[in-house]
């Protein structure tokens, strides 16, 4: 069974009005392959808009990692990666 | 296009900007170059292209020129006035800041900035080096004009060609290509087009403020005068005058369904973040489209007693612009009835007589409508409610709720989306004496060029209905030219605030 993969979007005001919106509609967005393994959520703002060194807004987590400046297209290229990291642990 | 893309992002980062000097000008008036308030307005332009920065465009110079020129659009000035462009823009917003407190936001309502203008070549069919000269020449037997020649490779008679398109659907080898130019090809009333330098003008004698061409243009070199530096400043003199123990003038915000619909939160705390950013009260639009709706229905069945022919809607501006300036055939089909703006501006004003009346919508003809109202003194749009949002450093999620009055259900708030105003007016016409059966109704879902054609149709009786509902954008208000989230999501959260409502 593959591991799940946990996409957090930043539901902050400021992320939510910079595009983090479409963030959350990422599920729909999914090439076929990774649909059905990964959980999209959305949380109160992560504070990283804060911290000047974070980088740009929106945010989102995959798996806990940071991703700034995030789109979807970037948002899903850190979903595979992430599970071509999990898959390759998962056979070592 | 995608109501989230770099263009759009780049509008909102800078309204934000805008926001946020105009929330931190100190208590006295500031002064030309303070580095706190207005004075960091002069900073905007170099802190989103660094020295070092990648440029998007030839090189950072530009970009930054750019960036000044849609700040003045976002500080409420029209690009074409420009007399002095050494005048910085710290100047610029003082001067706003000086017409915040005369009370004046005039037309137009749109602004080109020639200098991002891309100049798109214009809009023609192109036969490009893939041409192979081919035996069958299909675009040749094709073409009904016979534009085409072929002479080692396909080229298109400009004088004769139609641009009907047909070349290049028959070309196996996908050799001809469509150039467009966005705006011109948005635009529903052919009332943007290239001067002898190829850049962009609206004819204002045509123009409906629909917004289309501000949304389609890649390159954002269309932009909204912008009044929310207007509302920042009354605001801020709202404020300062209560901290001073003076009656302040009051602001009330009237915020409209596909407003709300752009956050995922619900009413009660737009309600509660809309008095967080300093306005005395708010109404909610839809209240008033609860009175449009009545008074369309009581007008419809008197027409269809009377037997005068199909009713249009009224409550889209873009719309009933358009028959004003383009469709005159039809003026005596459209709905006498005020819009939802209008009635629920009275409501506001009938409890808060001394109020601004700051209407909060996703549109950029109602500007013009409100200019016109007498009743709304300002129009903020969703992005810009967005930006002062984030400049406030307001969390929707985490401030505590507050009910909206009782004044709006399930028919107004259903408005912003296609098919809502017809369904609301049915709803209120059933209840009406003697109209239990109903009507028959219409809607046309979008003023681009099928849906001015369908309308053409109705002008001329060659279509009929009872009621005909026009919105000017397609999926109405949720889509419209000034919003912060797609129109899939936008419906999803309107129809959740639909399911709360009595």
């Amino acid at each position: 069974m593959d591991k799940r993969i946990r996409v957090t979007v930043c539901c902050g005001t400021a992320c939510y009005v910079l595009g983090g919106s479409d963030l959350l509609d990422l599920g729909e967005k999914l090439p076929a392959d990774l649909r059905g393994r990964v959980d999209v959520d959305g949380e109160p703002c992560l504070g990283l808009c804060k911290d000047s060194k974070a980088g740009a807004r929106p945010f989102a987590k995959v798996d806990g990692v940071v991703l700034a400046g995030a789109t979807v297209s970037s948002l899903i290229d850190a979903v595979r990666s992430r599970a071509e990291a999990l898959d390759r642990g998962a056979l070592a | 296009m995608n109501a989230n893309n770099d263009a759009s992002r780049l509008r909102r980062e800078l309204l934000e900007e805008v926001a946020r000097a105009f929330m931190r000008d100190p208590e006295e008036s500031s002064t030309e170059g303070s580095a706190k308030g207005l004075g960091e307005i002069d900073r905007v332009p170099f802190k989103l292209f660094p020295r070092a920065q990648k440029s998007v465009r030839c090189c950072i110079y530009r970009d930054r020129a750019i960036v000044r020129y849609r700040l003045l659009a976002q500080l409420g000035f029209a690009i074409e006035d420009e007399v002095d462009e050494s005048t910085s823009l710290s100047a610029y917003a003082q001067r706003a800041k000086e017409r915040a407190a005369s009370g004046t936001a005039s037309g137009p309502y749109l602004t080109v900035i020639d200098e991002a203008c891309n100049s798109c070549l214009r809009a023609r069919y192109m036969v490009t080096n893939l041409c192979q000269a081919c035996l069958a020449r299909p675009c040749m037997r094709n073409c009904p004009k016979q534009a085409i020649a072929i002479e080692h490779k396909a080229s298109i008679d400009e004088e004769k060609c139609v641009n009907c398109g047909l070349c290049m659907q028959a070309c196996p080898y996908h050799a001809i290509v469509k150039l467009s130019v966005p705006c011109e090809e948005a635009c529903p009333v052919d009332a943007i087009a290239k001067d002898e330098s190829g850049k962009e003008h609206i004819d204002y004698a045509k123009c409906v403020h629909c917004g289309k061409c501000m949304v389609e243009c890649p390159f954002g070199a269309i932009m909204e005068k912008s009044q929310m530096a207007d509302v920042l400043s009354n605001l801020a003199a709202a404020r300062k005058a209560g901290r001073k123990g003076r009656a302040p003038k009051p602001l009330v915000a009237i915020y409209a369904p596909a407003v709300a619909a752009q956050f995922s939160e619900g009413l009660p705390k737009i309600e509660a973040s809309l008095r967080a950013l300093g306005f005395t009260d708010a109404y909610e639009v839809a209240a008033g489209a609860e009175i449009t709706a009545q008074k369309e229905a009581e007008e419809l069945s008197m027409r269809l007693e009377n037997g005068s022919g199909l009713m249009t809607t009224s409550c889209c501006p873009a719309y009933y612009e358009t028959v004003r300036k383009h469709l005159p055939a039809l003026a005596s089909q459209v709905s006498s009835t005020h819009s939802p703006m209008y009635y629920a501006a009275e409501l506001a004003k009938a409890d808060h007589p001394d109020a601004l009346i700051v209407f909060i919508g996703p549109c950029v003809a109602k500007k013009k409508e409100a200019r016109e109202s007498g009743l709304v003194d300002y129009v903020l749009n969703a992005e810009e409610l967005g930006a002062m949002l984030v400049a406030a450093g307001i969390e929707l999620i985490s401030i505590q709720g507050m009910a909206p009055k009782p004044l709006a259900g399930k028919d107004g708030r259903g408005f912003p989306s296609s098919g809502g105003v017809a369904a609301a007016v049915r709803s209120k016409l059933t209840s009406l004496p003697g109209c239990e059966y109903g009507c028959a109704s219409e809607c046309v879902n979008g003023l681009d060029k099928k849906g001015m054609a369908r309308l053409k149709l109705f002008a001329a009786g060659k279509l009929k209905t009872d009621l005909l509902e026009v919105m000017a954008c397609e999926g109405g208000c949720i889509a419209g030219p000034a919003v912060l989230v797609n129109p899939k999501r936008a419906l999803a959260q309107l129809d959740n605030i639909i399911k709360n409502s009595d």
